[in-house]
């Protein structure tokens, strides 16, 4: 029953009783007064008047009865209606209450976090039933919508967290690992990654993907760029030999040497060019020479490769030479110095290039008169320097300083830069000691008679070395100990004793990797060019051609020693021989002289 | 085209040698020919080119250009510039072949020298 029924004092009483108290009263009185009549009529009406009577007495008893039935149900009626309009209005009431003051406390105690049954607590709980539920219900259901937002700001906010930490820290990690060593990244980044939700964990499963392909692609076109750039080396090496070939042909022409000089000066700038890409795409450098590399061949060989060589002033006295493996890098190192130099001066102006010995190696300066460089400028080049970068890192689309920088790194030149004071930029190249060595002799040895002039042959041009015998009037009898060289005339020829160093002799030398007594001792080692100690059987060759083509031009090389025995006047002795008849000739301080002049080198 | 070339070998190329030159002309001494002989006037200085300073000390004593080429391992075009800067600082002197003047007439009679040459062929 829905009504609320408290406020009933007593129960009214049912119409149906009303109206029998009602007839009973009504038969009461109505009884008596019948009997009366009846008895006091005449009898001859007697009976009529009792059934007249009798009928309105029974029509009055039932009017009565009716009339109180009804008044009853009147009333019941009313009451009822009271009661009903009374609870449509605690029902609006506490609907409104409901609507207006809990429904809006709940949200707000949701979107604060609160729990909304402490809310529902704290209000008076409602007198109606149905909004009791009704309040119940929605509190539950707003309390799991809250639990449920809560949960999933939770979760957004650890998706958030992992995502952030992904691009901070992890990304930057992978990329990393994956150029530090990127065969093996893929498999200990996936043991060292953290768990994470999965969308994350693709999203980054798809990015290392994706890094370690580019990875791969990067360094396949590196490997490809290296390749070729060694290829065109190669090609650009055989040119030069073939023209060192031909102006040793054309010596004495002089129209047609001037031009060979400028077809050779353009081969040698493009292969700088090649030296830088192959620098740059991390391949290995073009040339590598087999002994150390004066100071004066180092600057020029530098100088020869840029487009403006007439505008660089060498200055140097420096007799110290770089070890064989260094030296083509140094030389690339400083031609992009020089040709960056003379690039960014004036046409006009010179570029100079100073060498000075140090305690802590060889400096070599290069300053140019030009614009100078600003703030920034010096800092790119410094990154440059201070950061190798490769054809794939490569920050801009300059390379010079960049080449210079993987240089430098490659072989431990130091390499910084200052105002000039000619007003532009010094950039000063520092040499480690351990890249600085004694120059060895170096062999002079005439011309093939290929050149179609005469050739004069000297001997004594073979370089110091122990056990070989004293100055002296060498014959053709007194070979080289051990192996012949290879067809050369002048490598089986002692040499007279090894003279000082004219400029070793003068200062005291550098601390050096190879220090050696450098004044007046004889080379210890005997591994002089052109005298080999030991049984060297391996064929060589010259740069730019072929093993075969060597093999082909002097098959000897092979079977040296079976040679020798077959054909003991062979060609190679003769030279030997008009050397003893030239030197037989001289007087004995000549020897002294010629040596001399190949110690000074 | 030896294999010494390996070891000889210099990563300098000629025209740097020359500073660019390929050509004496110039000023220089035009009648430097091939067998002129030269004498070194002084000793070599540290600053100078080492082609220079080389050239200086063979030629204590007076040699022709080809020697000096041959002994230096540079074609004469290259020898014939080092030597005009030389020339120019007075560092050496060229002693020229005397030249046979058409007036003087041959300094040797050729009909000699056919006899010499075939006196030596029979020996």
């Amino acid at each position: 029953m829905a009504v609320h029924l408290s406020d009933r004092k007593r129960p009214l009483p049912r119409p149906g009783q009303q109206a029998l108290v009602a007839l009973l009263a009504a038969s009461a009185l109505t009884a008596p007064a019948w009997s009366w009549v009846v008895f006091e009529s005449p009898a001859p009406v007697r009976t009529l008047i009792a059934l007249v009577g009798g009928v309105a007495g029974i029509l009055l008893c039932a009017a009565v009865a009716t009339a109180a039935h009804q008044a009853a149900a009147a009333r019941i009626a009313r009451a009822h209606s009271t009661r009903v309009s009374v609870g449509a209005r605690i029902l609006e009431e506490e609907a409104g209450r409901v609507v207006d003051a809990l429904l809006p406390a709940v949200s707000q105690a949701a979107r604060e976090g609160r729990s909304a049954q402490s809310v529902l607590a704290r209000y008076p709980r409602p007198g109606h039933p149905t909004i009791d539920r009704l309040a119940h219900a929605v509190t539950t259901q707003v309390a799991s919508a809250e639990r449920r937002s809560a949960q999933d700001r939770e979760a957004r906010a650890e998706i958030e967290d992992e995502v952030t930490d992904l691009a901070d820290s992890v990304l930057p990690l992978i990329v990393h690992r994956v150029r530090a060593d990127r065969t093996s990244a893929a498999e200990t980044l996936a043991q060292e990654f953290q768990d994470v939700r999965e969308p994350v964990a693709r999203l980054r499963r798809r990015v290392l993907d994706e890094i370690l392909a580019a990875e791969r692609r990067s360094a396949t076109a590196l490997v490809s760029a290296a390749n070729s750039g060694a290829r065109i080396q190669a090609h650009l090496t055989t040119l030069l030999a073939q023209l060192r070939d031909l102006e040793d042909r054309y010596g004495d022409r002089a129209d047609i040497f001037s031009d060979l000089l400028r077809v050779d000066h353009n081969v040698s700038r493009t292969g700088r060019l090649a030296d830088a890409f192959v620098v740059l795409a991390q391949g290995r450098s073009g040339r590598r020479w087999t002994r150390p590399i004066i100071m004066e061949s180092i600057l020029r060989g530098a100088m020869g490769r840029i487009t403006a060589y007439r505008r660089v002033r060498l200055h140097y006295t420096s007799r110290v030479a770089v070890v064989g493996y260094a030296a083509e890098g140094v030389m690339q190192a400083l031609a992009e110095l020089m040709d960056n130099a003379a690039n960014f001066s004036a046409h006009g102006t010179d570029v100079h290039v100073y060498v000075q010995e140090e305690d802590t190696g060889v400096t070599i300066t290069v300053e140019d008169s030009g614009m100078g460089m600003r703030k920034r400028e010096r800092r790119i080049a410094e990154n440059l320097i201070a950061e190798p970068r490769t054809l794939a890192t490569l920050p801009g689309i300059r390379t010079g300083l960049a080449v210079v920088g993987c240089l430098a790194d490659k072989y431990g030149l130091k390499v910084s830069f200052r105002p000039s004071a000619r007003g532009g930029v010094g950039v000063v190249v520092l040499i480690p000691p351990n890249l600085i060595t004694e120059p060895r002799a170096r062999v002079r040895r005439p011309r093939a008679a290929t050149a179609g002039t005469p050739v004069v042959v000297v001997p004594g041009s073979g370089t110091p070395g122990t056990g070989t015998p004293p100055a002296g009037v060498p014959s053709a009898d007194t070979p080289a100990a051990g192996i012949p060289a290879v067809g050369t005339p002048s490598a089986g020829t002692p040499a007279g004793p090894p003279p000082p160093a004219r400029d070793a002799a003068d200062r005291p030398p550098l601390p050096r990797r190879d220090a050696r007594p450098g004044p007046a001792g004889p080379e210890p080692s005997g591994t002089a060019p052109g005298q080999p100690t030991g049984p060297v059987n391996l064929p060589r060759r010259r740069r730019g051609h072929t093993l075969a083509e060597a093999v082909r031009e002097n098959p000897e090389q092979l079977f040296p020693t079976a040679r020798r025995h077959l054909d003991p006047q062979s060609r190679n002795g003769i030279p030997t021989r008009f050397a003893a008849f030239r030197d037989a000739g001289a007087p004995p301080e000549e020897n002294g002289r010629d040596t001399t002049r190949e110690g000074g080198r | 085209m030896n294999t010494d070339h390996l070891d000889s070998e210099v990563p300098d190329r000629l025209y740097t040698v020359t500073g660019g030159r390929g050509d004496p002309g110039g000023p220089g001494d035009p009648a430097l020919d091939s067998v002129t002989l030269l004498v070194a006037e002084s000793e070599p200085a540290p600053h100078m080119q080492s082609e220079h300073a080389d050239i200086l000390r063979l030629c204590t004593r007076p040699t022709a250009v080809v020697e000096i080429s041959a002994e230096l391992g540079l074609p004469v075009s290259v020898v014939r510039i080092l030597l005009v800067d030389l020339l120019d600082t007075g560092a050496v002197v060229a002693r020229h072949p005397v030249p046979s003047t058409p007036q003087e007439g041959p300094r040797h009679d050729p009909d000699t020298l056919k006899q010499v040459l075939l006196a030596l062929q029979r020996l």
